[in-house]
Parts: structure tokens; C-alpha cells; sequence
């Protein structure tokens, strides 16, 4: 499998100080208040969120960025950023579904064509310990019914022996 | 990709300046200019390593995307920048009233971050001078005006793309040294000072 931790600390782990996000919020909650809030001040806020480093955080992101997606025009950069929060909260399949409509607006973007690189990598992997799971329960499940038959087979000899 | 970032280079600048093409003749050695036009999503990361007199250096490239929309975004990337490049498309007046935002914006926030003003698109103005919408001379004025650094690239050609981070790299060697240089100077004035109580002391005996 490709090493993606550089691509990964590049693209995923930049984090935003939690003092700037609670900047964001302010601003928002301002303008939210004052009703005067854009789509630009709703995606500032969701961006901040999303690049956050909790959990919580990133989910309200998603909320937000996911309304604007349906509204918006401009869906390319609502997508990413999508994806992106959906990698962070390790949920590949959605991430994937995000990164997959970007890529078919812009088949050569470089930007998401690592991205889609990274969350391969996440479901190639999952794939395989899904698949190390089943495979381990197979054996310990033969094991199981091997020692069985050892055990089975003695009390048939003791028995056989009286 | 290279590892620990050592210098983290920050590009700032309007939209269809050329700063991505810019990070992209420079790190992989490539302009494609079949290539359909795509902004930059939010920021664009990229590294490279470098050697200045012996001593390697690991470029941390941040490309930020150029759009508006994320301008109020674009703070976080320039954060802690050791160096920006600014960038202005020279067929473009506009954008070199953007470099001035930037730079503005960099004088503000990040005081100690060296400013490389950089004029792109050098081949569409080297054999048309009516192309040519930022004179040299007042761009290169600018640049002294604010203490920066002034140079023009072309990533189509590659013309100065290797000279501007070469540049970088350098200036980013020769300051850090002096700072070392600096702080064992104060480290020995320190050591005299600590060695001087002692003879004091035996003065005090007679």
C-alpha cells in the first residue's frame, strides 16, 4: 500500500487554532442575529469548522457546507471541503461519493485527485482488515471445532479403551 | 515528498495570477498550457528540498487560492510564513493593485515574513511590449518602497522560477545563521559575565 502521510499531514493536518474557529462563530452568530448572513459568511464559518480538530466542530461544518451545496452554484469547493470533513470523521464511503462528484466537474484537478488518493488508500485498507476479521474468525471458528474433535476423539478412545 | 518543513513560503495574490503554474514549474518541472484554467481550492500544499552551500532545506510551499471568497481564509496560510511570495500578473493592472492589498495585509500581521514581489507571466510580455500592462521600473519602485525583493517569472519558460526560490532559500540561510550567530555571541557575553563573580570574590578576601 502508498505511504499517504505526507499527503495526509499536507492536506488534512492543517488545523485551525481553536481561537480563530471561536472567531469564526462570533462573526457568524453576529450576523445571523442581525439577519444579515451570506453564503460567503456561511461558508467562511463552515470552512473554519471543518478544519477544526473535533469532532463536533466538523460536523456542524458539514451541516452547513451540505445546505450550501444544494443552493449553491459554485459546488466544487462545497464538495471538497465535504469530502474532506468526511475523511476527518473517518467516513470514507461519503467521502469518496463527495470527492468523486468533484472530480467529474474537474477530471485533472491535482487538489482532489490526492484527495480521492488518500481516501482510496482509507477504504483499501478498511477493506483489508474487514477482510483480516472475517478471516481470523474463520480460524479461530476451525480451531474451535479441531480442538472439539480432539477432545472428542479421546473420550471416544477412553471409552473404546474401558 | 520531503519531510520536516524548515521554511514555510506562503504565495499570495489575485486569482489567474499564475501563482499555482508558479509552484507547479518549480516543484515537478511542468507547465501544461493545454491545461483548462481551475482555481485553487482554498490552499494547495507543496514541498521541496533545496541545498544552499551544503546545508539542505526543506521549502514548505502554501499556494492560496486567489478567489475572494477566501480571502478572510487565506490569514491562516500566511500564518507564521517565514517568506511570501506576492505575485502580480503583469498583462494585469489590477492585480498589482491586489499585491498591494497583500502586502498590506503581511506588513499587519506577520512583520518578521521577507516579501518577494514577483511579476508572472514574463513571456507575454517579452516579445510584446503592449502586452505589458505594470511597467518594471514602478513595480521594482514598489518593491523598495516596502523592502522587498522584486523579480519577474515566467513558468511557461521557467525564466527566474528557480532563481526566486534559490533566492528564497538563501536569504532564509544567511538571516538564520546570523541569528545563530547572534545568540552564541550573547551565550559567551553571558559565560564572561557568570565567570566574573569569582574573581570578584577573591578580591573580597584580602
Amino acid at each position: 500500500m502508498a505511504d499517504n502521510s505526507e499527503l495526509e499531514k499536507a492536506i488534512i493536518g492543517d488545523f485551525i487554532p481553536l481561537a480563530m474557529i471561536q472567531a469564526a462563530e462570533k462573526e457568524y452568530k453576529k450576523k445571523n442575529e442581525e439577519g444579515s448572513l451570506t453564503d460567503q459568511d456561511r461558508f467562511s464559518y463552515a470552512w473554519h469548522l471543518i478544519k477544526s480538530r473535533y469532532k463536533d466542530d466538523i460536523k456542524k461544518g458539514i451541516s452547513i457546507m451540505g445546505e450550501l451545496c444544494q443552493d449553491g452554484t459554485d459546488q466544487r469547493d462545497y464538495l471538497y471541503f465535504l469530502a474532506l470533513a468526511y475523511y476527518k470523521l473517518e467516513e470514507y464511503s461519503e467521502a469518496e461519493q463527495c470527492i468523486n462528484r468533484v472530480l467529474h466537474m474537474e477530471p485533472n484537478n491535482s487538489q482532489a485527485k490526492d484527495l480521492k488518493k488518500l481516501v482510496s488508500g482509507k477504504i483499501q485498507q478498511d477493506n483489508l482488515i474487514a477482510a483480516g476479521v472475517v478471516g481470523g474468525a474463520a480460524l479461530v471458528g476451525a480451531a474451535a471445532v479441531g480442538t472439539l474433535a480432539v477432545i472428542g476423539g479421546a473420550i471416544v478412545a477412553k471409552l473404546i479403551s474401558k | 515528498m520531503a519531510g520536516k518543513v524548515d521554511l514555510k513560503v506562503v504565495l499570495l495574490g489575485k486569482e489567474y495570477g499564475g501563482k499555482t503554474s508558479l509552484v507547479e514549474r518549480y516543484i515537478h518541472g511542468k507547465f501544461n498550457a493545454q491545461a483548462p484554467y481551475q482555481s485553487t481550492i482554498g490552499a494547495a500544499f507543496g514541498a521541496k528540498k533545496v541545498t544552499v552551500n551544503g546545508e539542505s532545506v526543506t521549502l514548505g510551499i502554501w499556494d492560496t487560492a486567489g478567489s475572494e471568497r477566501y480571502e478572510s481564509m487565506s490569514r491562516i496560510y500566511y500564518r507564521g510564513a517565514k517568506s511570501a511570495i506576492v505575485c502580480f500578473d503583469l498583462t494585469d493592472p489590477s492585480s498589482f493593485e491586489r499585491a498591494k492589498f497583500w502586502v498590506n495585509e503581511l506588513k499587519q500581521t506577520e512583520e518578521d515574513c521577507v516579501i518577494y514581489l514577483c511579476g508572472t507571466k514574463y513571456d507575454l510580455v517579452e516579445d510584446n511590449k503592449k502586452a505589458r500592462k505594470v511597467d518594471a521600473s514602478s513595480a521594482k519602485e514598489y518593491a523598495d518602497e516596502i523592502s522587498a525583493k522584486y523579480v519577474e517569472t515566467s513558468a511557461k519558460t521557467g525564466y527566474n522560477i528557480d532563481y526566486l526560490f534559490m533566492m528564497i532559500a538563501e536569504d532564509f540561510v544567511n538571516v538564520t545563521r546570523n541569528k545563530v550567530q547572534a545568540n552564541k555571541d550573547e551565550d559567551s557575553s553571558v559565560a564572561l559575565r557568570l565567570e566574573q563573580p569569582p574573581m570578584n570574590r577573591e578580591k573580597c578576601k584580602c
